[in-house]
């Protein structure tokens, strides 16, 4: 009795009665932490073939394996056909388990330094095993974190290097040159050569960034106590691009800033001074002289931090800016222009220099590996919107449906409204009675409109009626153009999946929502272009979007916005579907909102779908 | 009986197993971060060729004193710092004592600004009594190194241990460390450019000591990481005599304005170089006399290595030599006993041979 007294005070004292040592403990969960994410960390090997036919390893760096089927991320810069233009096709890829996969890249992204490749089973269905991607968001100076990785190359049987250390610092900006460090991580673990694109976990084992590499400095990029890594979050908003063989491309606003004292503090400001006219921030009312506040969730008061808060989003992306003009605090929705510094532009390089010479793909992977500009690897963009817009067709089937199309119900613009019908036709040319011709109408109330989207000479004034809308019956015409033809609507393959992209679902009420945050999906977005008008089409999905923890508002893969760019210098006709109904077997949307610019056009009941 | 016993088991046992490794692999990130608020990151103008015009340092006082080491930038003008908050401020050099390698500045306010400033910062004080570090303590070293963080953004964090403590053999060009004290020598690279000034705390966000300027070890010629502590000693000569004072109290005397310099001799003429080779060049015609060996003084180093009179040196530890002028100015950074390599071109071969440098020779 005495002895459970004894158990008992102990407890109550938090004292470790069995004295385990701590640091032995430390150990040992270290040590069962590397055994549970080792067999998911890959050494890649490069080929080259021009000594030896059967090719010799030519370098290599690292990886981590994210999901059964064998996706692997890494650094760009690993994958990098020679003078960091194009890609390598194909790999070799180890893992702990002995076994060398061959692989093949699937998509990249070069500002950001990190590339998706993919290894193939040796056996029909063999699974993969992987690590789960953390949240490096929540990385704070002081945590510790472990890199494993092929350093040196010393992975020669596959087995992974562990090192072990300290975030030293988060939210890093560093330019590499052909690479920007934006709101990188700061480790003082020991990385080398080779550990290149290998992961970083915690201590839960989760991976929460990727091995850049040292601090290039008068003492060589060894051993000088600090290292960049990119954070996970990066990657995951560029891993749906990279999935669908994308070269990406990241953003800038559109607009030059610099930092000034103010002259009530100390503290810095971030001033606008000039603002690209084609930009979307210049659409949006951004000018000179206005004081940048934050930017997609992120406080911005020096350049650093304006760097690393636009630096982690691919290009096209619309994200909320908070900006100060005099005492007037505006938020507003901005979409990002593309980045790529010019001398990227040019793969030949200055000086008109030859491009880099082809590098030869070898095993497996290059069954898998379709050249096409702007792409890493276009067969897999090909698999992704093929997949994308399969789902849509079980959804809701128009393929059959390629006559005409009626739409009648109600409308309401700024509590006015009544009646529309809405209309896409062949109209027999009463001059040849063999030709017919496209036309789309609009009947709102006792106002009539009429476009024949596929004429001759339309001028921007025609292609964007009725006025306000940025070009509504044209987006309704490549609306159905989608549906019913899907990828072959759009002439010579411009039809390709574009990542993923998000959407903002305005509240119906026609309020401002209190965060932009909490009304934002994340969308896979499919890119269409036909009769030179571009647009793109986003389609939910709930493995994107996390943060609604499973309460899906949308049917897996339903089309659920568009825009249509009738003329790039000006702002899409914006359209967004909801109030999805089955209707003889196919889901189809019955309300239907149209926006331009920042404003709501209209909101369309649809009461009536008449398809043939 | 024995059932309650067992059951009684299950959760003590439970509860020890996870105390210590929750210990064990505590996060570092409260700490740095209460740290951080007690830090400046130091700006200056211009520097000179491998001398960086960017620092760390401590705050030591809340109406903003700072506790740094003598870095050559505080010379110059423009000097800056970043509060951790984000605000920036001038500042000017208090002191600067060459015993302890350490520098006390002081934060300028605009005039218009009378309330005084109210900083978090470190008592120095309190922390030479509490806070003790021997070989086998972790610590973190926290500073701005490579200039990664400007404004309000947090220094950079390392762990480290501290491996032994010590005196300092070691020396920056051909400067020697002019403090004697121990030191803690650390086993992470914390001697970074700009690190110099950061501060060493242990795992409770006490303050041990200060990241001193980067140096090379005499002996292996590899960077040394090292932190003064607060109670390491320098022999301070006063008019009245030779004192020791602690780290710690020369910050504490300097900050009220009681610390009376040294008079320290003034560094030694050091344009001539220290050491010997045995090679005579050939007399200096031109402005830019290439350095072909005359003469080769018997026994000498050069003699050992195997110089012969017509070699032209190309190269010494892999610095280009134009000029007889920058084999002199070169050779100043070496001691007796420092192993160089030179570079000759002999006919048309080039030839790599090494030199033990001895003392020179009293004439």
């Amino acid at each position: 009795m005495r002895k459970h007294l004894l158990i008992c005070s102990a407890m109550m004292l938090g004292l470790p009665v069995f004295a385990a040592d701590p640091v032995k403990d430390g150990e040992l969960d270290r040590v069962k932490l590397v055994q549970k994410v080792r067999p998911a960390v890959a050494s890649i090997f490069m080929k080259d073939f021009s000594g030896d036919p059967r090719g010799r390893i030519a370098g290599g760096g690292s990886g981590v394996i994210i999901d059964a089927e064998g996706y692997c991320l890494t650094n760009y810069h690993v994958v990098a056909a020679e003078a960091m233009t194009g890609v390598r096709p194909t790999f070799a890829v180890g893992l702990p388990n002995g076994t060398l996969y061959d692989a093949v890249t699937v998509g990249c992204d070069r500002t950001g330094d990190v590339a998706l490749i993919k290894l193939f089973p040796k056996t029909p269905g063999e699974k993969f095993p992987f690590n789960e991607l953390g949240d490096s968001g929540t990385l704070q100076a002081g945590h510790w974190t472990m890199i494993m990785g092929n350093a040196q190359l010393l992975s020669t049987d596959f087995t992974p290097s562990v090192s072990f250390g300290l975030v030293s610092g988060t939210g890093r900006y560093s330019d590499f040159g052909f690479a920007e460090h934006t709101d990188a991580i700061q480790y003082d673990t020991t990385a080398n050569q080779g550990n290149s694109g290998g992961p970083i976990f915690n201590m839960k084992g989760q991976v929460i960034g990727l091995v850049y590499g040292g601090a290039p400095g008068k003492r060589g990029a060894f051993n000088t106590g600090i290292g960049y890594g990119l954070p996970i979050n990066t990657a995951k908003n560029f891993l749906m691009h990279m999935r669908a063989g994308i070269f990406c491309d990241h953003a800038t606003l559109g607009a030059t800033v610099n930092t000034q004292i103010s002259e009530d503090s100390d503290l810095a400001r971030l001033m606008v001074n000039q603002v690209l006219e084609d930009s979307d921030a210049f659409r949006r009312g951004l000018s000179e002289g206005d004081e940048l506040l934050s930017f997609a969730g992120r406080d911005i008061r020096n350049l650093n931090q304006y760097k690393s808060a636009l630096g982690i989003y691919p290009k096209e992306w619309r994200l909320p800016l908070t900006y100060k003009r005099v005492n007037d605090k505006k938020e507003t929705l901005v979409r990002l222009m593309s980045y790529s510094p010019p001398v990227m532009k040019n793969p030949a390089g200055p000086g008109g220099q030859p491009a880099a010479p082809k590098t030869k793909g070898f095993g497996e992977g290059m069954k898998y590996f379709e050249e096409k500009k702007g792409f890493a690897n276009y067969y897999y963009n090909r698999l992704a919107r093929d997949r994308v817009l399969e789902t849509q067709k079980r959804l809701a089937d128009y393929s059959n449906l390629v006559g005409d199309w009626v739409w009648t119900g109600t409308y309401d613009r700024e509590g006015r409204g009544g009646d529309f019908l809405a209309k896409i036709e062949e109209i027999k040319d009463p001059t040849d009675p063999k030709s017919t011709k496209t036309q789309t109408s609009l009947q709102l109330g006792l106002t009539d409109y009429k476009l024949e989207p596929l004429k001759d000479g339309l001028t921007v004034a025609d292609l964007t009626e009725p006025p306000y809308t940025g070009g509504l019956m044209m987006a309704l015409y490549q609306y159905r153009r989608l549906l019913t033809l899907g990828a072959k609507g759009a002439e010579g393959e411009k039809c390709s999946h574009a990542g993923m992209e998000p959407v903002y679902i305005m509240p119906l009420d026609g309020l401002k929502p209190k965060k932009l945050e909490d009304i934002r999906l994340m969308c896979e977005v499919i890119r269409f272009e036909h009769a030179s008008v571009e647009s793109k089409w986003y389609f939910y999905r709930s493995d994107l979007n996390p943060q609604l923890k499973g309460a899906a508002p949308f049917p897996e893969g339903t089309l659920i916005a568009g825009e249509v760019y009738v003329d790039r210098q000006s702002d899409p006709c914006e359209l967004y579907f909801a109030d999805f109904k089955d209707v003889g077997g196919k889901l189809l949307p019955h309300r239907m909102e149209a926006r331009n610019g920042d404003k709501r056009y209209a909101i369309f009941n649809l009461k009536v779908h008449q398809m043939k | 009986m024995l059932q309650k016993t067992v059951f009684r088991f299950v959760p003590a046992l439970l509860f020890v197993g996870m105390v210590p490794s929750a210990f064990a692999t505590d996060p570092y990130d409260k700490v740095a971060v209460s740290a951080n608020e007690k830090l400046v990151k130091l700006f200056g103008a211009g520097g000179y060729r491998g001398a960086e015009s960017y620092g760390t340092g401590i705050i030591v006082s809340p109406q903003g004193h700072i506790l740094t080491a003598a870095a050559p930038f505080l010379d110059g003008r423009e000097l800056r710092l970043h509060l951790p908050d984000g605000r920036k401020y001038q500042f000017k050099v208090k002191l600067i004592e060459k015993e302890f390698d350490a520098a006390i500045l002081e934060i300028v306010q605009a005039k218009k600004e009378l309330i005084p400033l109210e900083l978090p910062f470190f008592d120095v004080a309190e922390s030479v009594k509490n806070a003790k570090a021997e070989p086998g303590t972790w610590v973190m070293a926290m500073s701005n190194m490579y200039k990664v963080a400007e404004r309000d953004e947090m220094m950079s964090v390392q762990r480290a241990m501290v491996t032994s403590v010590g005196k300092l053999s070691a020396r920056r060009g051909q400067f020697e460390i002019p403090f004697h004290g121990d030191v803690l020598y650390l086993d992470t690279v914390t001697n970074n450019p700009g690190a110099a000034g950061g501060a060493v705390i242990n795992r409770k966000g006490e303050l041990l000591g200060m990241i001193g300027k980067e140096f090379r070890n005499n002996q292996t010629d590899t960077w040394v990481n090292y932190a003064m502590p607060l109670s390491t000693k320098a022999e301070v000569i006063l008019k009245t005599g030779k004192k020791t004072f602690t780290l710690a109290e020369f910050v504490e005397l300097a900050v009220q304005d009681k610390w009376v310099k040294s008079e320290r001799p003034p560094d030694s003429d050091l344009k001539e170089p220290r050491v010997f080779t045995g090679i005579t060049f050939v007399p200096k015609v031109v402005e830019r006399t290439p350095p072909y060996v005359e003469e080769v003084e018997p026994g000498s180093p050069a003699y050992k290595a195997g110089l012969k009179p017509d070699d032209l040196v190309i190269y010494l530890d892999g610095e280009p030599v134009y000029s007889t002028d920058i084999f002199k100015d070169l050779l100043r950074r070496y001691q007796p006993g420092d192993k160089v390599q030179i570079e000759i071109r002999r006919g048309d071969n080039l030839t790599a041979m090494t030199l033990e440098l001895a003392p020179l020779p009293k004439r």
